[in-house]
């Protein structure tokens, strides 16, 4: 099945769950993705392999751009129908704070959907959603290779 | 110089799990390489590798950039990372990165990097380009911003 099918299945049944595990680099970092309050949640549970800064224990800041690259990427094939896969122009990271070794939460938001672009600006936190630790803004190539 | 560099990227336990090796010290310059491998797959259809394991690598090279500069092991902090992604990786083959600070303050450091395979003639063919700005978190005495 291919990803785009996997895509279908996932919004058929209302279940976001199922697109991460079939992204590796995703899967691999532990992380995935629910519904909640209609929101789309990434969630990247705390792992040892994550860790970039042994002397603080703080997670490596490629750990925090894959949760928000991948949550971003879902959410645009999640919220807008029969979608390809995005292709990412840029992305720029703000790290607000260390990420300490507990599961990190993010969401994205479509600032803008046009024909061929889009741009989403997505956060990550931890403990509280108020105290993010990083945030990022990214522009999507829409059209078909 | 290099054999340290080596030794920090590998206390990081993501670097490791990334499989990211130095490859060589040239002037201001760190070389990384990271080989292919399905763990770090972004889009299984395709194979390319997953955006953020590309960030996740500049990342940790641009701090070596930093380092290589400083001569010293201070703490450093990335404050934002951008990533222009120029075309996807291709499958199987090792990515390459080379970054270099370009400007190091009393506590900023400005770093650029690309990341890239090599042709069998040793021509670049180059992925992504970043820039990123790094917090220095001792101040060096007698440096000047």
């Amino acid at each position: 099945m291919s990803m785009l099918d996997k895509i279908r299945l996932a919004r058929q049944n209302k279940n976001p769950a199922i697109l991460t595990d079939h992204i590796p680099y995703a899967k691999a970092l532990g992380i995935t993705l629910s519904v909640e309050d209609e929101e789309l949640i990434g969630r990247m549970e705390f792992d040892q392999p994550l860790i970039g800064d042994l002397g603080v224990g703080a997670l490596h800041g490629g750990t925090i751009a894959t949760l928000l690259e991948s949550t971003a990427i879902l959410t645009l094939l999640w919220q807008v129908d029969d979608m390809n896969i995005p292709k990412t122009i840029n992305s720029t990271v703000e790290f607000l704070q260390p990420g300490r070794p507990l599961t990190t939460y993010a969401t994205a938001q479509i600032t803008r959907h046009g024909r061929r672009v889009a741009n989403v600006r997505c956060t990550a936190w931890q403990k509280d959603r108020a105290t993010p630790i990083a945030a990022s803004y990214s522009h999507f190539l829409l059209v078909s290779s | 110089m290099g054999g340290r560099l080596e030794k920090l990227i590998q206390l990081s336990p993501h670097n490791r799990f990334l499989d990211l090796h130095l490859a060589s010290v040239d002037g201001e310059t760190i070389t990384t390489k990271m080989e292919y491998r399905t763990e770090l797959v972004g889009n299984p259809d395709s194979g390319v590798l997953h955006g953020g394991a590309i960030t996740a690598m500049l990342d940790t090279t641009c701090g070596g950039a930093v380092y290589l500069k400083l001569g010293a092991l201070t703490r450093i902090a990335t404050l934002d990372l951008r990533v222009d992604y120029f075309k996807p990786s291709t499958p199987e083959l090792t990515l390459y990165s080379s970054c270099h600070c370009t400007k190091l303050t009393q506590h900023v450091a400005f770093v650029e990097g690309v990341a890239y395979h090599l042709a069998e003639d040793g021509t670049r063919n180059e992925v992504a380009r970043a820039r990123g700005t790094f917090m220095l978190m001792l101040p060096r005495p007698g440096a000047s911003l």
